[in-house]
């Protein structure tokens, strides 16, 4: 190592985005861009029942369309037909039953989208339809309708720690509650897409999606040994917020397959109806939660049981309810903690990863209680969670003692200032019929795959001519996480950002950095990263040593060059320095690799990561008490998350977060009846507008801890998670009674008035 | 279907094609013209992905037939700047960090650039408004905002 310090934090750089002139200018050519005159396009046969065995599926008369290339069956599939991120369960096409409306049967392959649109109208499959179920309650019940030969029970999960009954004996007094959430869509811009290029021995796919090695992974799969090589390419990725998590598995596998079966390049790309009817999305649970509170404010335990729906395929079910169990009893110091989770099959939708990933309900549950427990003791909702939030050296309720940097303390009493909430919490509600309300919500959420080993690699190389290339699997789709690799990078070698690329993700060019998901890539990938340009700083040092006749330990690199500390005298160029090695036949590539270990996690306790990120968020609403219309008028979201690397990036994940978390809070709720979605357009399926998003106060709270480079620690997800509570605390505030189920609609909001002033 | 003749211009340039006469205008120029920019993401006017300028007022494309241009001006966001010259809105963008995935950009930059030439004193308020037919889901809008403000400050 030299003696050059490089723990200390990287202050805003005026980096922009790596892609950000181009995607203004228009040229980023996203996978739909790339489409040449001889591609045939795919669309799918969709099964319009919830459950149904399949008879028979008569592709006749859609071969005698127009247009029409080839129908694919499963027949059709010459590797295996199942594929899945956790359990192998979902076939790419059915065959024998269908499981949610929606559910892929076939697919026309045609000259035009035109053509294949109808030739998918000709398509007839005779159906024997099957009772369906579409309560996850239900689905439990003996006797309720079989979705997959080994029952409806996709996971269980639970959390064990003291006693909870005894505590709940023990408590001053306990609180009670059934708290439901909504199921939410991503709606990402850009729907799904894929463009597959057969070629002599292998198959090539373009497309959108998060995860490049899971996607070579699944097709691989589809396409078996018929296809010894299958290549996979990121484009550039019109969102994803973990939508593009496993479904590029399916709409990569099926895009391969038409081209692998008409030897011609294929495009499969969804439309909006489409993409709504077919994408995981986030899980609605139902959780029954009781928590024992003592008279001078401190939880004695939690008890609480969670039900998920998780649609008619595992997807990451039993992810996202590990992570739900694991966070339901929020960041507080809770000796006693009992929770249960369950996550079932339906015939609804499958449900998955979101960006939040389990988090947004829990915090939902558990923060609105924690105001009702406040409300119980007379005391500030602050103040009750300030007796009670973790910090460094805390048990977690999951047993785990925190020994890294733990910054939700200050969050709360930042965010608490900020935000003037003691001032308006005693200002109250008001006497007309707007009311105003203030409330508060705490998230925590565990760095990197919960519960789960994480491990990701990366490569640096620099060339010839001095460029540095950054090769990693770590996608990005709007994260900016790519520029925030070339400030670690061009931190590390001091050199000038614009030196610095990052490679498009490519499976045959870069190295698996791991899954582009969990808020891990700044941590993972840029730890690796890091690691992998250390070692080349070293390499340069040494020869930098010999060339200025000082030790390489006082090698410094900044500005494009290197010199000895504490001598003004000599100093030598980057790309000098970069030559010399080249003439010494030096290898300047290395490869980066950070681990993980896998956490102990036994008998519902345990580690869930060695670092924690936590937020403190506030939002003010004014509810009209004639309309039920909630508005969030002020909000302030304050962060903790290690060192920031770049703060313009950290503040666009933190509003961009928050944005997405008002639309849970107050207007997005899929709606399903019968297994149809009947909300599947922007029209019907609202998502906040610039008109909808309040002024938002960012507050960042540093507290670095050694596990990320620099100290590091991830960002994406934690600015959705306490938005729904802390809206929801907001509204119980100005209303003076909570309500336990959102989005906070002003029919919801409404109902919940009457329905209060009817019994008073 | 019989294609029709349109004459329009494009960018700035005069140009005459054949046309499906009921393929949109946003496929058209997407798929056919070469103006990938032009992006899809519903094809039902909700999302504004598609919004290009139509003799000078912000349309969604996906709304409007590729025909009904005949003798019209249609200008699309690589109409409006280069990487040498990006015009204030886009030079504004890349400043303030108002771009993510990307793919509400170009339609967005469209209905920005309209709003600072026309608007140039729009309140808040009228901003968010003039805005809400564009959809973000990454951004949360404001770093958006901030940047037409600062490009009409210039
Ligand atoms: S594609 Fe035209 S408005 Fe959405
Ligand atoms: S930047 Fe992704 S939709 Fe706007």
């Amino acid at each position: 190592m030299t003696a050059q310090k490089l723990e200390e934090p990287i202050r805003r750089l005026e980096v922009p985005r790596l892609d950000a002139l181009e995607k203004a200018l228009g040229e980023t050519k996203y996978t739909t861009d790339n489409v040449e005159e001889d591609a045939l396009y795919v669309r799918v046969v969709r099964s319009p029942h919830p459950h149904a065995l399949i008879r028979r599926i008569d592709s006749s008369r859609a071969e005698r369309v127009p247009g029409v290339v080839r129908i694919a069956t499963a027949r059709d599939i010459p590797g295996s037909n199942y594929i899945g991120y956790v359990v192998q369960d979902r076939p790419l096409l059915c065959h024998d039953k269908v499981r949610f409306v929606g559910d892929s049967v076939a697919l026309v392959i045609a000259d035009t989208s035109e053509s294949a649109e109808l030739g998918v109208q000709e398509v007839k499959v005779d159906y024997e339809e099957l009772p369906a179920v579409f309560d996850p309650g239900e689905a439990l019940k003996p006797g309720a309708p079989k979705i997959h030969p080994g029952g409806n029970l996709t996971a269980r999960h639970f959390v064990r720690l003291g006693d909870a009954e005894e505590g709940l004996v023990r408590a001053d007094f306990v609180v009670r509650g059934t708290y439901s959430t909504p199921i939410q869509e991503q709606a990402y811009l850009e729907t799904e897409a894929a463009l597959a290029y057969p070629k002599s021995d292998s198959m090539v796919v373009l497309g959108s999606m998060q995860n490049p090695f899971m996607v070579k992974k699944a097709m691989a799969t589809v396409l078996g040994r018929a296809v010894p090589n299958v290549r996979i390419i990121q484009a550039p990725t019109g969102g994803g917020f973990g939508g593009k998590q496993d479904a590029p598995d399916e709409v990569c596998s099926m895009a391969a397959l038409a081209a692998w079966l008409t030897k011609r390049p294929a495009l499969l790309a969804f439309s909006r109806e489409e993409s709504a009817a077919f994408h995981p999305k986030r899980h609605p649970m139902i959780f029954d939660r009781e928590m024992g509170v003592s008279s001078d404010g401190k939880i004695t335990a939690v008890r609480a049981s969670i039900l998920a729906d998780g649609g008619a395929y595992a997807s990451l079910s039993e992810r996202v309810l590990f992570v739900a169990v694991t966070t339901a009893a929020g960041p507080y110091e809770i000796p006693n903690v009992h929770i249960d989770g369950t996550t079932v099959y339906t015939n609804n939708v499958p449900m998955g990863a979101f960006r939040g990933f389990g988090k947004p309900q829990a915090s939902f549950a558990a923060e609105l209680q924690m105001d009702e427990a406040a409300e119980r003791l007379g005391m500030d909702p602050a103040e009750f969670r300030l007796r009670n939030i973790l910090k460094a050296g805390s048990t977690a309720p999951t047993g785990q003692v925190l020994t890294s940097s733990v910054g939700l303390e200050e969050c709360l009493v930042r965010a608490r200032a900020d935000s003037a909430w003691d001032a308006k919490r005693r200002t109250g509600p008001g006497q007309g019929e707007k009311k105003r309300g203030i409330g508060m919500a705490c998230t925590i959420h565990p760095e990197g795959l919960n519960g789960e080993a994480d491990a990701a690699t990366a490569s640096v190389e620099i060339t010839a001519v001095g460029q540095v290339v950054v090769k990693t699997g770590l996608t990005e789709y709007g994260q900016g996480i790519h520029t925030g690799f070339v400030h670690i990078v061009s931190k590390v070698l001091g050199t000038s950002p614009d030196r610095v690329s990052v490679v498009m993700p490519d499976t045959d060019v870069v190295p698996d950095s791991g899954p582009t998901v969990a808020s891990r890539s700044t941590v993972f990938g840029g730890k690796a990263i890091l690691l992998a340009a250390e070692k080349l700083r070293g390499k340069l040092a040494k020869v930098a040593s010999e060339m200025l006749s000082c030790p390489p330990e006082v090698i410094v690199f900044e500005g494009d060059t290197a010199r000895c500390q504490g001598r003004d005298d000599g100093r030598v160029g980057f790309e000098e320095l970069v030559s010399e090695c080249f003439r010494r036949k030096l290898n300047l590539k290395e490869e980066g690799t950070f681990v993980k270990p896998l956490p102990f996690w036994e008998a519902g306790h345990g580690d869930l990561s060695p670092s924690y990120t936590f937020a403190v968020h506030v939002a003010e609403v004014e509810v009209d008490t004639e309309t039920g219309k909630v508005e969030v008028v002020n909000y302030t979201a304050a962060h903790e998350s290690g060192t920031v690397i770049s703060r313009d990036q950290f503040e666009s994940q933190i509003i961009g977060g928050v944005a997405q978390g008002l639309g849970y809070a107050l207007m997005e709720e899929l709606i399903l009846k019968d297994g149809i979605i009947r909300n599947k357009t922007f029209l019907d399926y609202h998502i906040p507008t610039a008109a909808d998003v309040p002024h938002i106060r960012t507050i960042i709270v540093e507290a670095p801890d050694d596990f990320g480079p620099f100290g590091a620690k991830g960002v994406g997800e934690a600015g959705i998670e306490p938005v729904a509570a802390a809206v929801g605390n907001a509204v119980y505030n100005a209303l003076g009674f909570p309500i336990r189920r959102f989005p906070f609609t002003p029919e919801r909001v409404y109902e919940a008035i009457e329905e209060r002033a009817s019994r008073s | 279907m019989r294609k029709v003749r349109v004459s329009f211009t494009l960018n700035g340039l005069k140009k005459t094609d054949e046309v499906e006469p009921n393929q949109t205008l946003c496929d058209y120029l997407h798929d056919v013209a070469g103006t990938t920019s032009v992006k899809k993401g519903c094809d039902t006017g909700e999302c504004g992905a598609c919004t290009v300028l139509l003799d000078d007022m912000p349309v969604t494309s996906c709304l409007v037939l590729a025909p009904q241009v005949e003798g019209r001006d249609v200008v699309t966001v690589e109409g409006l700047g280069t990487k040498l010259v990006p015009n204030p809105v886009q030079q504004a963008f890349v400043e303030h960090d108002a771009v993510q995935c990307g793919y509400c950009i170009p339609g967005m930059i469209v209905t920005l650039s309209w709003v600072r030439e026309h608007v140039p004193r729009a309140s808040d308020a009228e901003i968010k408004r003039l805005m809400s037919g564009n959809l973000c889901r990454c951004t949360g809008y404001l770093q958006q905002i901030e940047a037409l403000k600062a490009a009409i400050k210039g």
